[in-house]
């Protein structure tokens, strides 16, 4: 995959978590990408809530299918993980 | 023991929020749906809070915490809240999701805000409140039997201090659905003629009120809330004048004691014949007829909002312009109020407040 492919999946992830979860005043280029997106370090600070989501909101747009928890706890863990699964699951 | 209204928190379809205003100005719709103003208040929670919050749970909050504010009393023993349709837009998004994802992976949030003690629910967890919390869901008795629950609580002991809430958001669907039983206007209306519209059907609307209730007046009471009935399937115009007039001898007062009625006219030539008739056997000429869905739109808790009006107006010694029909004329002073309420003629309510002091 190039960078340039990377870097525009990594802001339509960044992208999709904020207009999913209601984001205000925070902006995609401010959202880093491998740190833990669950962690108090990163600045969306998100929840396990958040999580289920996130995970049917990845489902729904990008047409992948995340098969349970355990795969999802490791999907969740950053955007960069989850522009990870969904290159291995796109094939891009 | 005095049930006393000291604090009111008001979203509507009106600029209500403001506690310094008493509908000195009125927001005219051309339309058959009508949608709460979103007030310029500060909600005072972190934006964390905030964007989960659906529309719902952010003016019920606003409007609770507006009152709370308004009264000054801290945070209270008990929270009841009465909304006929509930969370309706959350209701919607859980259900269309199952369908839409054939009963798989659901989303939570929705589905935890979908209920009709969502917003009862939100403010306790945001006041840190978890005493007395009940929601009541019957339809055009919710607030009613809200209302009646507070008084009960009040009146045993069990509680110093109620927050009170009346509230029903309308969306588009929920707007259609009802729509289908002839509920509503075929054209869009102006809500300031819609007394003189003539036809079947009422506007839609929404609204989210609340009361703080105490055991003693304060500096900051506007009314007693003296006596709560319903009259449950009862499409007879006699029997519902035969069912006011003994609710007001139960409270040692005669239909000539009321100097103003709130009447829930809607607009519906049919509703609207039924409020003329049991008001036209019951009281006498010169006694005060005011209305005011005109101003909130017809939805099933819309009592609350005649609640909020007559406490301000027994406070103030005012009845607004706007929801005047017929000026009283036998006496100066509004001592009285009584809000008669029915839903198709078939279930009647009636709140009596009394002028505090």
């Amino acid at each position: 995959m190039k960078i340039e492919q990377a870097t525009s999946l990594k802001t339509e992830i960044k992208e999709l978590i904020i207009q999913t979860l209601n984001i205000k005043n925070i902006r995609s280029e401010e959202v880093p990408d491998n740190i833990p997106l669950f962690s108090p370090e990163n600045i969306l600070d998100l929840d396990s809530i958040d999580g289920i989501e996130l995970v049917m909101a990845i489902q729904d747009r990008f047409q992948v299918r995340i098969a349970d928890q355990n795969v999802a706890r490791n999907v969740l863990e950053s955007v960069d993980s989850i522009a990870e699964f969904l290159t291995r699951e796109k094939g891009l | 023991m005095k049930i006393c209204i000291n604090g009111t928190g008001n979203v509507s379809p009106q600029p209500t929020w403001d506690n310094s205003q008493f509908l000195e100005q009125v927001q005219e719709y051309h339309a058959r749906m009508i949608q709460c103003l979103e007030p310029d208040v500060d909600p005072g929670l972190d934006e964390k809070y905030l964007r989960r919050m659906n529309r719902m749970l952010r003016l019920g909050w606003i409007a609770s915490k507006i009152c709370l504010d308004d009264a000054g009393a801290g945070v209270p023993d008990g929270i009841i809240t009465g909304s006929g349709w509930g969370s309706v837009h959350d209701s919607e998004k859980f259900l269309l999701t199952i369908y839409k994802n054939k009963e798989n992976l659901l989303p939570p949030t929705p589905f935890i805000q979908s209920t009709h003690n969502a917003l009862g629910s939100q403010i306790a967890i945001l006041l840190g409140n978890f005493r007395y919390n009940v929601a009541y869901a019957h339809a055009s008795f919710a607030f009613e039997h809200a209302l009646l629950d507070a008084i009960c609580q009040l009146r045993s002991g069990e509680m110093k201090n109620v927050l009170l809430g009346g509230f029903d958001e309308i969306t588009e669907n929920q707007f259609t659905l009802i729509g289908r039983l002839g509920r509503w206007k075929n054209e869009p209306v102006s809500n300031l003629s819609l007394y003189h519209t003539g036809t079947s059907g009422s506007i839609a609307g929404e609204g989210f009120t609340f009361f703080c209730l105490q055991g003693e007046e304060t500096s900051k009471t506007y009314a007693e809330v003296k006596d709560v009935m319903t009259l449950f399937d009862m499409p007879y115009v006699d029997r519902a004048t035969d069912g006011i007039r003994s609710f007001l001898q139960r409270n040692g007062l005669e239909p000539e004691d009321i100097g103003w009625v709130f009447a829930g006219l809607n607009g519906d030539v049919d509703d609207d014949q039924v409020y003329r008739d049991v008001l036209r056997n019951l009281f006498p000429a010169g006694t005060g007829l005011a209305a005011w869905k005109h101003l909130c739109g017809e939805y099933l808790t819309a009592s609350a909002f005649a609640m909020w009006a007559a406490a301000k107006a027994l406070k103030a010694q005012i009845i607004p312009e706007a929801m005047k029909i017929l000026g009283a004329s036998r006496r100066k002073e509004i001592n009285h109020i009584l809000i008669y309420n029915h839903f198709k003629g078939m279930h009647h309510s009636l709140i009596l407040l009394r002028r505090a002091g």
